[in-house]
């Protein structure tokens, strides 16, 4: 039965052959032809990589391949084997992004974990500032919430970024609130400001290294929530003179969801007593505590599939295949920006930032509702956008900014300027019937659950039961398996429950 | 393009079809080595280590990769719609199997570190308040522990010192002794926390865990159950067990995919559970505006994840119905552990950790056979060698050392065999003879924290290591190139803490 095996490293090259086509085939034209390369179900029309990403059928099975992996020894795959192919993703992650150092750079499963691990780091005290902005992501908006709630005497400081815009009215407007902030904080107290490299929604390039050198020239901490960054732009990190930067590999790098990085210069290891949870290797600070004790611990602390992280590796070597990163950014940008254009045109509205000035491969055009039906705020017409647009087998983001609704469309490889008239025509009935049914369903203007047809406000996110009577009941949680759900994330942006 | 008037929830049986016809069109085979071709080991691999990380049946990985591949579909769908009723059905599904009122008693986690690490982080720790261990609990969490004493002034850790063998009324006696003077010194009005392993990792043993608890809830100590590896283990009946929290790792003994665990809380617990982390978007601050539901609200998404390895308990426990069901499948493992237990004793010429079999359930204990002086003090080499060289012969079972001597904690499954046992036991008598000769030879200094002879070091903390070259005694440092070998590590944690 035994016969000797090698407890060698194992090359990830050497596991997964489900990259040799690569070797053997070129890249097809950036456009439709790339369509078979993904999975996505006949006919889908995925104008929205920025959520959630996609994965090519290429990095799909090699995934596989590295879960089956995983079962041959799975006591050599977690005691030696993932080792140093983990450490092998996080220096290629490293050269891509600029960090100095393969030690700056941890993984983590996506953005709202790394920037959540930072901001539970830090030491709070009472005359603490936490800066965001009315923009900040839901959960990293939510976690410094609850900081706020459990750490009395804990201030936020809430900075309003309202599009349309210009940079320069941003840095302004930015320099200011700093400015106010640091004179009212307490002496000796510290602010931490969490900064978006690229606003969720609307999705907005940000001047974030300007506006990380106002807070540094003060003495505060930069955060960057970077989610939509890596694969999206250049990142050149060891220069950005952030403290923190969190980005999603699954976003715009694709690899398999949800691996992202966290990126920590030496200084900023500093604050970084443990992870979430806290690693076996957790050593007390003090004298004993080695500088390097929080990578350490963030190679393992409890049971998870690699996986994902392992998949950037792979990712690497498709994105170099297809054109390498350059091209794809050029042909995305142009794309949103082209894009964008027509989408306005086909629906008679406008694009919010015609200038460009914070696209990149995301667009943002307004949805062709009226005026006064767009005054306020409605979360089921955000819910019945997201539903129709499923029903039709397409999907792009919509969203409430500013007293409009929006389309936030994502340009990506696969796709060509007719799938953003073809998005325009379907939002074009799609509006009308929302705007027809909410009429006909006589919702009373002060209601907060408003339901009309299958739709229906639900405060919290989760299941939700289907008002069989189509009336007006308050919403209430349920979680039978017998519901019929309704979208749910497009009821985050720009309002807080 | 079709147009459709309403977005259907798909039942998890509707989308894979296979696994249900895997099921209807064959009988399961005996238990043991014909189980051997229903999952995926390296031809001739040795597994005797189910406790660390399961094991996934070839069936249960190809369903996963179904999920994952109906997740790029329309991913749009999956994360808004698609993924929710399939996890509330496996939340249900998990009530009724452990025994919880209902299914807002559970919720989905990562594994039983971060459940339990949920837990405890959502406590409001005050000046006063004390949080009981044990020398025994879980790395991840002991240290949990520890950081949060580290950042909280005055937060004291009461350790309770749990030393094999002995015998549940002498734990029992000793822990109601110890809950007795903590409660007696603790400052009115703070609050004592207890952290119980329902089973302890290293040794593997099987905890009184339930009058544990009983003799908390009386003195009115918080009784929060590391129970990582309870679930498919032995039944649970969690709503009698007055636990106030109980964490399992459904991928250790319940066949679903790594990483895969479950957090309960009974109903009054849950009022201190104020945020998932990271915090959900759906997080409201507590007061009157906040439903009491919030929390389970918030465990639903809180972050972008692969949902897989919480769906795969589906077909888990399809595949536990099939190949014979819960009482089955205990019996067969509680039996070969106590016979393989006895048998390795045997072969090794040592002794196994619990004769009468009150700790025992699918794990066993057994001494290594190294002579007396050789283990009378701990060295992490050892550890490190001990691992690698059962790797090295394409078998593995988990080593550790508790109370001046080295021990192996086997894992019976519906695989094993006793023939397994016996082959494990003539490896360990070959592998501990050559590692005494190989620490002889390598004349190492008898107070030197770092250790090395041949590739194996000692390093104080978990991460890549670097060979060292010239096998001499140069002080371990880390290192993050690739071209490293690192050396095992998990085996150091057992009853070490650096």
């Amino acid at each position: 039965m035994s016969n000797t095996q090698s407890i060698a490293p194992v090359p990830i090259d050497q596991i997964v052959k489900a990259t040799n086509i690569l070797q053997k085939s070129s890249a097809p034209k950036f456009g439709h032809e790339l369509l078979p390369y993904f999975s996505f179900k006949q006919g889908f029309l995925n104008l929205n990589n920025g959520s959630y990403g996609a994965l090519p059928k290429v990095v799909t099975e090699a995934c596989n391949e590295l879960m089956a992996w995983q079962e041959e020894n799975t006591d050599f795959y977690y005691r030696i084997g993932f080792i140093p192919p983990l450490i092998g993703v996080r220096e290629q992650l490293a050269q891509l992004v600029g960090a100095s150092d393969v030690d700056e750079l941890v993984m983590v499963p996506n953005a709202s974990t790394g920037l959540g691990v930072v901001l539970r780091n830090f030491l709070w005290q009472c005359g603490d500032t936490i800066i965001r902005c009315n923009t900040t992501y839901a959960t990293v908006y939510k976690t410094i919430q609850y900081i706020h709630d459990v750490t009395p005497g804990l201030e936020i400081s809430e900075f309003q970024l309202l599009f349309p815009t210009t940079r320069q009215a941003i840095l302004d407007g930015w320099q200011k609130h700093i400015t106010s902030v640091k004179a009212n904080a307490p002496q000796g107290q510290k602010i931490v400001a969490v900064i978006d490299s690229v606003v969720a929604n609307p999705a907005a390039a940000m001047p974030w290294k300007e506006m990380v050198k106002i807070c540094k020239d003060v003495g505060i901490w930069t955060i960057i929530d970077g989610a939509h960054s890596v694969g999206q732009e250049d990142l050149h990190l060891a220069d950005c003179g952030a403290d923190f930067f969190v980005s999603n590999c699954h976003k715009w790098l694709n690899t398999k969801r949800g691996a992202a990085f966290l990126w920590m210069p030496k200084e900023s290891q500093k604050i970084m007593l443990t992870t979430i949870p806290t690693s076996a290797s957790y050593v007390t600070p003090g004298p004993d505590r080695p500088e390097t004790n929080i990578v350490s611990q963030f190679q393992y602390n409890g049971t998870i599939d690699y996986t994902t992280y392992l998949s950037v590796h792979v990712a690497l070597q498709w994105r170099e295949w297809v054109g390498g990163e350059a091209a794809i950014h050029q042909y995305c940008n142009n794309l949103a920006k082209q894009g964008g254009a027509l989408l306005a045109q086909t629906m008679n509205t406008k694009v919010m930032d015609p200038n460009g000035e914070f696209t990149m491969a995301m667009v943002n055009v307004t949805l062709p509702f009226p005026s006064d039906f767009q005054a306020q705020y409605d979360a089921s017409v955000g819910t019945a956008l997201s539903n129709k647009l499923l029903a039709r087998n397409m999907y792009a983001v919509t969203y409430y900014h500013n007293s409009l609704w929006w389309t936030r469309v994502s340009a990506q490889i696969w796709n060509e300027l007719s799938d953003f008239s073809i998005l325009g025509n379907a939002l074009v009935t799609i509006c009308s019937e929302i705007v027809s049914e909410h009429k006909n369903a006589n919702v009373p203007q002060n209601c907060k659950a408003v339901s009309f047809s299958s739709y229906l406000e639900q405060p919290l996110q989760g299941a939700v039961a289907l008002d069989s009577n189509n009336g007006i009941g308050a919403p209430r949680p349920v979680t039978s398996t017998k519901v019929t759900l309704v979208g749910y994330h497009t009821q985050l942006a720009s309002i807080r429950p | 393009m079709s147009s459709q008037k309403f977005i259907e929830p798909v039942a998890l049986d509707q989308l894979l079809k296979k696994p249900h016809q895997f099921f209807q069109n064959r009988a399961a085979p005996k238990f043991g080595h014909e189980f051997l071709p229903y999952y995926s080991f390296n031809k001739g691999f040795l597994n005797l280590n189910n406790g660390s990380f399961g094991a996934l049946p070839i069936v249960i990985t190809e369903a996963c990769n179904e999920l994952t591949a109906w997740q790029e579909d329309n991913t749009d769908y999956y994360y808004r719609i698609g993924f929710i009723p399939p996890l509330i059905g496996v939340r249900e599904q998990i009530a009724r199997f452990v025994g919880a009122t209902d299914v807002d008693e559970i919720v989905m986690a990562a594994n039983t570190s971060t459940g339990m690490g949920l837990v405890l982080r959502n406590f409001l720790w005050q000046s006063g308040d004390i949080i009981i261990r044990f020398n025994t609990t879980y790395g991840t969490v002991y240290k949990t522990i520890q950081y949060i004493h580290d950042t909280n002034p005055d937060v004291e850790i009461s350790q309770y010192e749990l030393l094999f063998p002995t015998t549940r009324e002498a734990i029992l006696e000793g822990w109601q002794r110890h809950i007795h003077n903590v409660k007696r010194n603790a400052p009115k009005g703070s609050k004592i926390v207890a952290v119980v392993d329902s089973i302890v990792a290293n040794p593997g043993a099987s905890m009184p865990w339930k009058e544990m608890v009983r003799i908390c809830k009386d003195a009115g100590v918080w009784a929060v159950v590391d129970g990582a590896h309870s679930v498919g283990q032995e039944p649970l009946d969690l709503a009698a067990s007055g636990a106030d929290f109980f964490v399992s790792s459904a991928h250790k003994w319940l066949n679903a995919k790594r990483g895969c665990a479950f957090i309960w809380f009974s109903k009054r617990s849950r009022e201190i559970m104020l945020t998932t982390i990271p915090t959900s978007a759906s997080y409201v601050s507590p007061g009157p505006d906040r439903p009491e539901t919030n929390i389970i609200s918030q465990f639903q998404y809180n972050g972008t994840i692969d949902y897989t390895p919480y769906l795969s308990v589906h077909y888990a426990l399809q595949w536990r119905e099939w190949i014979g069901g819960e009482s089955a499948i205990h019996k067969y493992c509680n039996n070969l552990a106590r016979e393989g237990g006895r048998r390795l004793a045997k072969i090794m010429d040592t002794q196994v950790m619990d004769p009468d079999g009150e700790f025992t359930l699918a794990m066993v204990n057994v001494v290594l056979p190294f002579p007396k002086d050789f283990s009378s003090s701990y060295d992490a080499a050892v550890a490190s060698a001990l691992t690698n060289k059962l790797l090295a012969q394409n078998m593995f079972a988990v080593t550790f050392y508790h109370r001046e001597l080295w021990w192996t904690r086997v894992s019976a499954q519906i695989w094993n065999e006793l023939s397994d046992f016996e082959i494990l036991g003539n490896a360990f008598v070959s592998i501990c003879g050559q590692i005494v000769i190989e620490h002889q030879n390598a004349n190492i200094p008898p107070d030197s924290k770092a250790k090395s002879f041949h590739s194996y070091l000692d390093h104080p903390f978990r991460g890549a290591v670097a060979c060292d070259p010239n096998d001499g005694l140069d002080c371990p440092r880390p290192v993050t190139a690739t071209t490293v070998v690192p050396v095992g590590y998990h085996t150091h944690l057992a009853s070490i803490r650096p």
